[in-house]
């Protein structure tokens, strides 16, 4: 999701929902805020070149082998 | 023994008096129940306290003891757990509302290890809710306080066993560490906190964060005590999947008090740039010691690595989530506001994004992996802030405004991605009596090498004999 396109609390309220939560308008404001860090969290690390390194956490400690 | 005299044992300095029948198991735990007594209600270290437990172990140690029955280093020593290792028929919260009754029917691995060694448990500490934060501020059992500046907080997520140990409360801990989770409240209450290897202390019964970032691990006043308890907790177990065949060698024999030979590598980036002057000066002073003490020194780049806390922060609030999925749909009136709402919050990263984060991640490691060629360990500060005052979740360093939690881990995650070893040990304290850790990390598997580092470095520093005052 863009900068053009924010979070407000009538979407964190669509996602919440989506995402299985039960419906609470108390929350959605700070949900809003919530969702917005996490995906600012999440592009900074899609900004990341990591072309020649594939998922291999279940093999944590190969580099030593 | 005067009950100051008790307050400053280590466990190996008790060890050898309980050996020799200089002190009785029941007078030492007498002491640590006696100050818990007196000290709890203010910092709220506590969440469970086994007294009836604990006298019925020192008795059975001082027995052994007796007939010549002796286990070891932790044969009759008072010690605490942090309440999210299980323990058979007490409860185990994990500092939760969600999990307030929980009364385990078997113990976590290392807590049947360290009864097998002869430790005596005294009680489970407080933790920030599900080990989940920095601040060990928990909603259902009580603010825990730092031992040595009430109205601070202890670090997290395992402060209830640093202020414990810090505070005499018990000789040593045991924590967990997702993000930072053992060395950052050993930083802040002065003790020291040994992460280790990924793999070589058991995760079996020890209630999970994120599967792939947890890790078990001492909490302790000297780096000889952290070796002792490790080596008793230490070792492989069939029912943790991640659990390595690794075996350990004898640690009290690695501790020297030299660094000769040793390459000690400082970052040149990430790791002092966002820093407290106060705890840079501190730990650039014993980077200089360690250079005396015989290590050479050199400075590292490792590519990458400003990108730790976003990965270890998607990948263990991703794996959080999914762990407390259940507990989110059909209870989330049972968390508290700032665990609640950061695990609703990921709810919402898509795979896709778990996947990046893993990526780089790999990337991290390999630039990690690098470094070791060069050097045997890095060093740098373990936070870049002393303790904060209480209820303060945003703080000011130097013109600008800093989240507690995201600077609280900043460091100490980038070993959580890797799996590798950190230690912190003290290394000074500021103008206002806070304390202020090194951290020396190691290659996988050089538990060994780290606290040789760690020892060497407490040995010529002395900071480790300096306890709270006022308690």
């Amino acid at each position: 999701m863009s900068d053009s396109s924010p979070i407000t609390p009538d979407v964190a309220r669509v996602l919440a929902e989506w995402s299985g939560l039960r419906a609470d308008r108390t929350r959605d404001t700070e949900l809003a805020e919530v969702f917005a860090a996490f995906r600012r969290r999440v592009e900074r690390l899609y900004a990341m070149d990591v072309g020649s390194f594939e998922f291999d956490f279940l093999h944590p400690m190969s580099h030593e082998s | 023994m005067s009950p100051d005299d008790l307050r400053s044992l280590t466990i190996t300095g008790a060890g050898r008096l309980l050996r020799a029948r200089k002190l009785s198991s029941m007078e030492l735990t007498r002491a640590c129940l006696d100050r818990i007594q007196q000290l709890d209600g203010t910092l709220k270290a506590f969440i469970t306290v086994t007294a009836d437990l604990a006298l019925a172990q020192a008795r059975r140690a001082d027995r052994e003891i007796a007939k010549r029955a002796y286990r070891g280093p932790l044969h009759g020593i008072p010690v605490t757990l942090k309440d999210i290792y299980c323990t058979r028929g007490i409860r185990t919260t994990a500092g939760s509302r969600i999990l307030g009754d929980f009364v385990p029917s078997a113990d976590a691995t290392a807590t049947a290890r360290l009864a097998e060694a002869g430790a005596v448990l005294v009680g489970k500490t407080n933790l920030h809710e599900f080990a989940a934060g920095v601040t060990s501020d928990n909603p259902h059992f009580g603010t825990c306080q730092n031992p040595w500046k009430l109205g601070y907080i202890p670090g997290g997520s395992s402060g209830g066993s640093a202020a414990a140990v810090a505070a005499g409360l018990g000789l040593a801990s045991l924590g967990s560490d997702t993000g930072g989770s053992i060395r950052i409240p050993a930083s802040f209450c002065g003790i020291v906190g040994h992460k280790p290897t990924y793999g070589l202390v058991p995760r079996t019964g020890i209630l999970p964060e994120s599967w792939s970032l947890d890790h078990g691990g001492p909490m302790t006043r000297t780096v000889a005590d952290a070796a002792v308890v490790l080596q008793a907790i230490a070792g492989h177990d069939a029912r943790d999947p991640s659990s390595a065949r690794v075996r350990l060698p004898r640690l009290q024999r690695a501790l020297r008090p030299d660094l000769e030979g040793v390459r000690v590598g400082v970052p040149s980036h990430y790791y002092f740039d966002v820093i407290d002057p106060e705890v840079e000066r501190l730990v650039r002073a014993a980077i200089d010691e360690l250079r005396k003490l015989g290590a050479s020194v050199v400075e590292v780049k490792i590519p990458g690595v400003e990108a730790a806390l976003d990965t270890c922060f998607v990948v263990a609030w991703a794996e959080a989530a999914h762990y407390h999925r259940e507990w989110l749909l059909t209870r989330p009136q049972d968390y508290g506001a700032d665990v609640g709402g950061l695990l609703k919050g990921a709810l919402l990263y898509l795979a896709t994004d778990y996947l990046q984060a893993q990526r780089v991640r790999a990337r991290i490691r390999h630039s990690l992996s690098e470094v070791f060629r060069r050097v045997d360990v890095l060093v740098s500060p373990a936070t870049p802030l002393p303790a904060t005052p209480i209820g303060r979740l945003e703080v000011p360093l130097k013109s600008r405004t800093v989240s507690v939690l995201d600077v609280g881990a900043r460091l100490t995650c980038v070993a959580n991605l890797t799996g590798e070893p950190a230690c912190s040990v003290p290394c000074g304290f500021t103008r206002a009596g806070l304390p202020v850790g090194l951290m020396v990390h190691g290659r996988a598997f050089a538990d060994a090498k780290v606290l040789r580092v760690a020892y060497a470095y407490e040995q010529a520093s002395g900071w480790t004999a300096r306890l709270p005052g006022g308690l």
